[in-house]
C-alpha cells in the first residue's frame, strides 16, 4: 500500500513521467518557511517605511502621506505575489520554503512553469488562504492542487530521490574481506533490491540502538551468507564487517 | 511503503510523515470514525451516568432522608467513570494499532485490534495517568525554576539599587520572555520524547506504563527536533477544525460571564453557545482523534525503522 500518491505524465514528446505528488505535510512546510521569510521581509519594509515618515518632513503632509500609504499598499501586494513569482520562475517551480521541503511545481506535462502559471499560482493565493479553501482542496482532490494549481495547470511534486547525502564510513578490514569475498563466494547472487538493502543498513547504523544493531546485523548477514553460499563457512564472526564486506564486494563486481 | 515514499535511507522526512497519515486516514476513514464514534461514546457515557445516578440519589434521599446514600452512588459513579475513561483510552490506541497494522502490511480488523487491545484497557489508563503526572511535574518543576530566576533577577537588581532604571526594566522584559519561551520548548520537548508512549503497549507485548514510556523516550531520544516540526505541521493542518470546533464555546464563555457581560439576554446567548459549542467541540474531535492517533501511528513506525531497523529485511 502506497501512502504518498503517484501521478503520471505525458510530456509534448509523448514520453511519460512519474511523480510523487508533495503531499499536504511537505507543502504546509514550505508554506511555514516562505511565510516566515515573507513576514521577515515585510517588518524589514515597515520599519523603512515608518523611519521615512518620521525622519523625511515632506511625506508628513495630509495629501503626501495618503499617497504614500497608497504606495505602501502596492509594494506589500507586489511582495506578497512577487515573491513567489519570482522565487518560482528562477528557482525552476522552487521558493526557499518548497526547497527546503524538497518539493517543487511543474506544469501537469511535467515541464518547468513559466511566469504566467507563477503569476496565476500566487494571483489566486490569497482565496486559497483565505478559509483553508487551499488546504482542503489540496486534502480532497485527486491530484492535490489548490485553486491555483486548477487553474494555471500545475501540480507540486516531491524532488527527484538522489542517493543519500550521507558519507558511508565502512571499517578498515572491509576491502580485504571483500577480496575474499569475491574470490569465494557467490556475490552476483545478490540482487539489486538486496544490495539497496544493505545501503540502507549502513547508512543507518550509526544511528540504530545498541541492541538493534546486534540484531539487525545478525539477521541480515546469516541471510546475507546465506544467498551468498557460504553460509556454512562465515569467513568473519563479525557480522557488521560481513555486511561492509559484502556492500564493497557487490560495487566491484558490478561497477567495476 | 519504504521503496516508495521515502529518501533513499528509507525513512520518511518531516512532511511525508504528516501526508502519510492523512493517506492512511482517508484510506481508512470509515474504519478509524468507527471507532473514534466508540471513543466519543465512552466519554459520553461518564456524563449519562453521572446524570443518572444523581436522579436516583435524589429518589433515594427522597424515600430514606439521609444524606448517606451519596456514599455508594459517588464510589458506584467513580468505578464506572474510571471504567469509561479506561475504555477511551483504549479506543485511542486501537485507532493507532490499526493504523501500524495498516503501515506494516498485517492490516487487522476493529474486532481483531480491539480483542488484543482490550485485556490491556487498565494498562492503557495507568499510561494516560503516568503520562499527565510526568507532564504535571516537568510544567511544576519548570515553572518553580522560572520562579527562582525571576525573583533572583529581582533580588540583584534591588541589591544593586537598580530598580526603575530603562536599562532593567527593558532587561526584565527580555529576561521574562526569554524564560518563557524557554518553559514552553522544554514542555514541547518532553511531549515530543512521549508523544508515541501509546504505540509500544497497543503493538507490542508490554502492558505496563512504564515501559511503554521508556521506549517511546528511548526511541525518540535522537529526533526530537524533527518531532517537534511533525507536531507543529500537523497542529497547523488540523486548526482550521479545532478553531471552528472550539471558538463557539470559547466566545460562549466570554458571554455568559457575568463579569464581562453584565446583560442576561447576553449571558443567555452566552450559556446557549457554550453548550452548542460544547457538541460542536466534541463532533471536531471526533474527527481530529483519528489524524493524530494515524500520526502517532507513522512516526512510531518511522522511529523504528530508524532506529531499530524494523524494515531492514532480504
Amino acid at each position: 500500500m502506497h501512502f504518498l500518491k503517484k501521478v503520471r505524465s505525458q510530456t509534448p514528446e509523448s514520453v511519460e513521467l512519474e511523480f510523487i505528488l508533495a503531499g499536504v505535510g511537505s507543502r504546509t512546510q514550505a508554506l511555514v518557511v516562505d511565510y516566515l521569510i515573507w513576514s521577515f521581509a515585510l517588518i524589514i519594509l515597515l520599519i523603512i517605511w515608518a523611519f521615512l515618515l518620521i525622519q523625511v518632513t515632506w511625506l508628513q503632509s495630509e495629501a503626501i502621506r495618503l499617497w504614500f500609504f497608497a504606495i505602501q499598499l502596492l509594494i506589500l501586494f507586489a511582495v506578497y505575489i512577487g515573491y513567489f513569482v519570482v522565487f518560482e520562475t528562477l528557482w525552476h517551480g522552487q521558493t526557499p520554503g518548497k526547497r527546503y521541503a524538497k518539493i517543487r511545481v511543474i506544469c501537469e506535462d511535467g515541464r518547468n512553469v513559466g511566469l504566467q502559471q507563477s503569476i496565476l499560482r500566487s494571483l489566486l493565493r490569497p482565496i486559497d488562504d483565505l478559509f483553508c479553501v487551499g488546504l482542503l482542496l489540496i486534502l480532497f482532490t485527486d491530484r492535490e492542487k489548490r485553486l491555483g494549481d486548477l487553474v494555471a495547470g500545475t501540480i507540486v511534486i516531491q524532488e527527484g530521490q538522489t542517493t543519500s547525502h550521507q558519507q558511508i564510513t565502512l571499517s578498515p578490514e572491509a576491502q580485504a574481506l571483500a577480496t575474499r569475498l569475491l574470490e569465494i563466494g557467490q556475490i552476483v547472487a545478490l540482487t539489486p533490491d538486496e544490495f539497496a538493502t544493505i545501503r540502507r543498513y549502513l547508512d543507518r547504523y550509526p544511528n540504530l540502538t545498541s541492541a538493534a544493531k546486534v540484531q539487525v546485523s545478525d539477521r541480515l548477514a546469516q541471510r546475507l551468507l546465506e544467498i551468498i553460499k557460504l553460509a556454512d563457512r562465515p569467513p568473519t564472526l563479525d557480522r557488521h564487517l560481513t555486511i561492509e564486506a559484502v556492500y564493497l564486494a557487490y560495487q566491484q563486481q558490478f561497477r567495476g | 511503503m519504504a521503496k516508495s515514499t521515502s529518501d533513499p535511507v528509507g525513512t520518511l522526512t518531516v512532511g511525508n510523515v504528516v501526508s502519510a497519515s492523512t493517506t492512511l486516514y482517508k484510506s481508512n476513514f470509515k474504519r478509524y470514525f468507527q471507532v473514534s464514534l466508540r471513543a466519543t461514546a465512552w466519554g459520553i457515557a461518564i456524563v449519562l451516568s453521572a446524570v443518572i445516578l444523581m436522579f436516583v440519589g435524589g429518589v433515594l434521599f427522597g424515600l430514606t432522608n439521609s444524606p448517606l446514600v451519596a456514599v455508594p452512588l459517588g464510589l458506584g459513579w467513580f468505578g464506572v467513570a474510571l471504567y469509561c475513561l479506561a475504555r477511551y483510552t483504549t479506543d485511542r490506541a486501537v485507532v493507532s494499532r490499526l493504523a501500524y497494522q495498516e503501515l506494516i502490511d498485517r492490516p487487522e480488523t476493529i474486532a481483531e485490534a480491539t480483542q488484543q487491545l482490550v485485556p490491556r484497557t487498565w494498562g492503557f489508563l495507568r499510561l494516560s495517568w503516568l503520562l499527565g503526572l510526568c507532564m504535571s511535574l516537568v510544567a511544576i518543576v519548570g515553572y518553580i525554576l522560572l520562579l527562582i530566576a525571576l525573583t533572583g533577577f529581582v533580588a540583584i537588581v534591588a541589591a544593586l539599587n537598580l530598580t526603575g532604571h530603562p536599562l532593567t526594566v527593558g532587561l526584565a522584559l527580555l529576561l521574562g520572555i526569554g524564560l518563557l519561551c524557554l518553559f514552553i520548548l522544554v514542555l514541547i520537548r518532553y511531549y515530543s520524547y512521549w508523544f508515541v508512549a501509546e504505540l509500544p503497549m497497543a503493538v507490542e507485548s508490554t502492558n505496563s506504563a512504564s515501559v511503554s514510556m521508556r521506549r517511546s523516550r528511548e526511541l525518540s531520544n535522537t529526533a526530537v527536533k524533527r518531532l517537534q516540526l511533525i507536531i507543529f505541521i500537523a497542529f497547523l493542518i488540523t486548526l482550521p477544525i479545532s478553531v471552528l470546533g472550539n471558538s463557539p464555546s470559547f466566545i460562549g464563555q466570554f458571554m455568559a460571564s457575568p463579569v464581562l457581560s453584565p446583560n442576561k439576554e447576553t449571558q443567555l446567548i452566552g450559556s446557549t453557545l457554550m453548550v452548542g459549542g460544547f457538541l460542536l467541540g466534541m463532533i471536531s474531535e471526533l474527527f481530529i482523534m483519528p489524524f493524530w492517533q494515524s500520526i502517532k501511528a507513522v512516526i512510531y513506525y518511522d522511529l523504528r525503522n530508524r532506529r531499530e531497523g524494523s524494515d531492514l529485511v532480504i
